[in-house]
């Protein structure tokens, strides 16, 4: 549900509203780097007047889901009152959290039926026992938002340890549904990511973790830039048979930023941005952005994959469009050619 | 001999090293070009910023082509990529 | 490896007679390896080790076997490999070796290869490396193998870079009219331009980068021949490697200094590389490193580094190498030499090895093969032989050894097992403790292992041996 329902042509019909550009987290993984780091900063929270203007471009898109997104996006100061102007225009919430927010947007979020809100919350591996106080307090929220909730974890090192994640569901009765990420380089790749060389390591862990999580009841809902080849065949089965959500995905997720313009996504911010104008419709924006990476497309993460029959049929999109674009490079020559008499 | 002609890299052009091909896409003109054989060969000589001479020399060896003949087949290629507009030229 | 874990005690054993096997070889490759109160009984040809108590092994040396022993007796006889023979009849290439040039534009403190002042070695000829590339491809084809490998040595051979923007290009068109597949590998110390690295991260298979260490390490180990810290430059080519497709493998060399930093060497080359595996190698004393102050590590402390830092790299997925204690391995020959691979020097010469002729010759060995002439190889039959018979079964001190279907007896030029007094050479002896906790690790027991590491006079005891065989046991 939370990936975005598909229109009637089954396409994609998804697009995250930045509310925030503040965070209360410095995750080395974090791929708004590039964003942050653009040539015009954005506000840091997006006004009641521009919010109502999205839920527009929301309506007029065919978009029933207000997802709302930062930094952290309950931060925002006035994070109850964007809640309550979404719910007025019948859209499900749904939050992309890092767990730490303030007990106002918590009672608000608490507050709502849970089958008009959802929030993700993205959790990182404790750091250590009782000193550990943002576990604590994602804990609470968790607790506190029950069925509403479900955890997201982002695989960012080879050598993670993911498990943690299940007594987490089980002690605070979150939805017993994980997303599963993997930690994607901006195009700069200034944050810290995972290479497509780890990807086999990386799958190890998520075959471990969909074992666990088959035991506890858990699911797993993979995000994109998974790829069909980093598991092996028996790999896959298990993925199967834990009924995990297994995907090959990397489309234009469409963030638009508290300026207004629109990204790919937070990966691909860098390479450009499109102005949410008063007719833009998410699939317009789609369109432009599956145009301007098409030739991109060609290739995928490995030299392997423009060749590959996976990719070649759709199945598996060849990764990560970011992890793609960084195996590009320019090269400024110069060719001196001679002008020679040439007999044959 | 007449003036010789110099030729750079498209501003707009990246490209990478696939498996057995060379992809070339222009950023700005959302083209894409897919170099094999020899004209990959080429290119990556080029890139790495053999003289033309050199890359004769070096086809000539690696075809077992007379130098006249590589000569003609690197002509080919160069005004090939021009004539795409993957290489202009440059002063 | 496939292994079980019996501890047996006195008290569980009966009497009988062991069936013994008739095949002398068997009980040449039973050894019996004292672990603190413990004894390590392993049997390396049939990939099988055993904990076993002082009684158990007594009647295991004497063919005493009943209840438990006579389980673990009969799987340590079964499924025994064949020992690993030298190569026999015709010379087939196991993978092509080029040296582009024994130039370098670096001037390691410790390398034996170090340029006189300003002497230029020449490049290999592209119309040699067409020749050589051309038969060795001919020789795969014809050998009915689907894969070929062309690895490049130096010096450094990016200093000769256009034999390699050929050879590439070449191998890779051959091959493909041939249908086999080519891979390559090469061995450089990464001092060179973000262009040229990003070439090898696209065309090369496996790269093999000497990387010392922190700026401190590397600058003083691997300066440039004009002083200068290489740091920077081989870093930046660790990092465009680390993105690039290729394997990228790290090549410390260890010295007294840096035995106890290897954990934090190994730490570092995963936070900031991609490597696929990282191999340490204590340093080869040479006149070069004596003269810079430079001393080759301890045993010991070698091996307790290298035993931190392997896990470390193994919780990263990254792959400890240290070869010669690799226990999944069994071999002759620890190099190239002996096992059919032709390396082409720049003059067209075709070793068995890709050291300096001057060093081998010192050691009173001849590793040339042959020549390539008239764009074909000319390999002299008696040579290829006298490098075959450059193994193990020749090495009378390895013949009592745990190690020595793993290790192989090391490097045929410059390690020699014994000193004078007979004991383990510096490098038998940190191989032997690694290739103990290996195996002691794929037993399970790695709390065992800790502790036997943790214990000078244990792992003396375990090291100081002159024969490891169960038969030899008093």
């Amino acid at each position: 549900m939370l990936r975005g329902s598909s229109n009637t042509a089954g396409r994609l019909t998804m697009a995250n509203l930045i509310i925030s550009t503040v965070c209360n987290q410095t995750c080395a993984y974090c791929f708004t780097a590039d964003h942050r780091n653009g040539n015009s900063p954005a506000p840091a929270f997006l006004d009641i007047h521009d919010f109502n203007a999205r839920l527009d471009f929301l309506d007029r898109s065919g978009m029933e889901h207000a997802r709302l997104l930062g930094g952290e996006p309950t931060l925002h100061p006035g994070f109850t009152e964007l809640v309550e102007s979404a719910l007025a225009r019948h859209k499900m919430i749904v939050v992309f959290s890092n767990g730490l927010m303030p007990d106002a947007a918590l009672d608000c979020l608490a507050s709502l039926p849970i089958a008009v809100c959802h929030v993700m919350i993205n959790v990182n591996a404790p750091t250590g026992g009782a000193t550990d106080t943002s576990f604590k307090r994602r804990r609470t929220a968790l607790t506190r938002l029950g069925e509403r909730a479900m955890l997201s974890f982002n695989i960012d090192r080879v050598n993670c340890q993911p498990e943690f994640l299940l007594p987490l569901i089980a002690e605070t009765g979150c939805r017993p549904l994980i997303r599963l990420g993997m930690a994607q380089p901006c195009l700069s790749g200034s944050n810290a990511h995972i290479h497509p060389k780890q990807y086999r390591a990386v799958a190890q862990i998520v075959v471990r973790l969909a074992r666990a999580a088959s035991s506890a009841g858990v699911k797993l809902d993979m995000d994109c830039g998974f790829v069909r080849c980093m598991f092996s065949p028996e790999e896959l089965e298990t993925l199967t048979e834990a009924k995990a959500d297994v995907g090959w995905r990397c489309n234009p997720i469409l963030d638009i930023d508290t300026a207004g313009q629109v990204i790919h996504c937070f990966p691909l911010a860098s390479f450009g941005a499109l102005p949410l104008a008063e007719n833009t419709t998410a699939q317009a924006l789609r369109d432009a952005f599956t145009a301007a990476a098409q030739p991109f497309r060609l290739a995928g993460v490995y030299p392997e994959c423009s060749n590959c029959g996976f990719k070649l049929n759709g199945e598996c999109t060849g990764g990560c469009l970011a992890a793609t674009m960084r195996r590009f490079r320019s090269t400024p020559f110069r060719l001196t050619v001679p002008c020679l008499e040439v007999t044959v | 001999m007449a003036d010789a002609q110099i030729y750079a890299c498209s501003p707009d052009l990246v490209w990478l090293q696939d498996d057995n091909m060379v992809l070339l896409v222009d950023r700005r003109r959302r083209e894409s070009w897919r170099l094999r054989g020899t004209d990959a060969i080429l290119w990556t000589w080029t890139a790495l910023g053999y003289r033309y001479q050199a890359m004769t020399r070096m086809l000539a060896l690696l075809l077992g082509l007379s130098d006249n003949t590589a000569q003609v087949r690197v002509d080919e290629a160069i005004q090939a990529w021009h004539v795409a507009g993957i290489i202009e030229h440059g002063g | 490896m496939n292994s079980n874990t019996l501890s047996s005690t006195g008290t569980a054993l009966g009497s009988g007679q062991l069936p013994r096997s008739s095949d002398l070889q068997s009980e040449q490759n039973l050894f019996a390896i004292p672990v603190l109160n413990h004894f390590l009984l392993y049997a390396p040809l049939s990939g099988l080790a055993a904990l076993v108590n002082g009684v158990a092994l007594l009647h295991l040396r004497d063919g005493i076997i009943d209840g438990p022993l006579s389980e673990l007796m009969e799987a340590l006889r079964a499924n025994v490999r064949p020992a690993p023979r030298p190569i026999q009849g015709e010379f087939v290439p196991h993978f092509l070796g080029l040296l582009p040039t024994r130039d370098c534009n670096l001037a390691c403190r410790y390398c034996g290869f170090q340029i006189a002042g300003g002497h230029h070695h020449a490049s290999m000829p592209l119309t040699l490396a067409r020749d050589a590339v051309t038969w060795y491809m001919d020789q795969v084809r014809q050998s009915g193998s689907r894969q070929a490998e062309v690895h490049f040595f130096g010096g450094e051979a990016f200093c000769a870079e256009e034999v390699l923007d050929f050879s590439v290009p070449l191998s890779r068109q051959l091959a493909l009219d041939a249908g086999i597949s080519v891979k390559f590998e090469v061995a450089t110390n990464g001092a060179f331009s973000e262009e040229r690295c990003r070439w090898a991260a696209d065309h090369l298979d496996t790269v093999v980068l000497s990387l010392d260490g922190p700026a401190d390490v590397q600058d003083l180990n691997r300066p440039y021949r004009g002083g200068r810290g290489s740091f920077q430059t081989v870093t930046r080519s660790a990092t465009i490697l680390s993105a690039g497709s290729a394997d990228l493998y790290l090549r410390s060399c260890v010295t007294a200094q840096t035995a106890d930093r290897l954990p934090e060497i190994a730490d570092w080359f995963c936070q900031a590389f991609h490597p696929a595996g990282v191999c340490f190698e204590s340093l080869q004393p040479t006149p070069q490193s004596e003269a810079a102050g430079l001393q080759p590590p301890d045993p010991l402390p070698f091996a307790r580094g290298f035993i931190k830092a392997a896990r470390l790299l193994a919780s990263h997925d990254v792959e400890p190498i240290y070869t010669a204690a690799d226990i999944r391995a069994l071999r002759v020959s620890f190099c190239p030499v002996g096992q059919d691979v032709a390396i082409v020097s720049p003059d067209g010469v075709i070793n068995a090895c890709y050291l300096l002729q001057s060093e081998w010759e010192a050691k009173g060995l001849d590793l040339r093969l042959g020549r390539m002439s008239n764009r074909a190889a000319c390999l002299d039959e008696g040579a290829v032989q006298a490098a075959r018979d450059l193994n193990v079964w020749n090495k009378p001190h390895c013949e009592r050894c745990f190690c020595k279907w793993h290790c192989a007896g090391g490097c045929h030029v410059n390690h020699q097992p014994a000193d004078p007094t007979g004991a383990h050479a510096r490098l038998c002896v940190q191989t032997r403790i690694i290739a103990v906790w290996n195996i002691l690790n794929s037993l399970g027991r790695a709390d065992l292992a800790e502790e036997w590491l943790a214990d000078d006079e244990a792992v003396n005891r375990t090291e100081a041996r002159p024969s490891d065989l169960l038969m030899d046991v008093v």
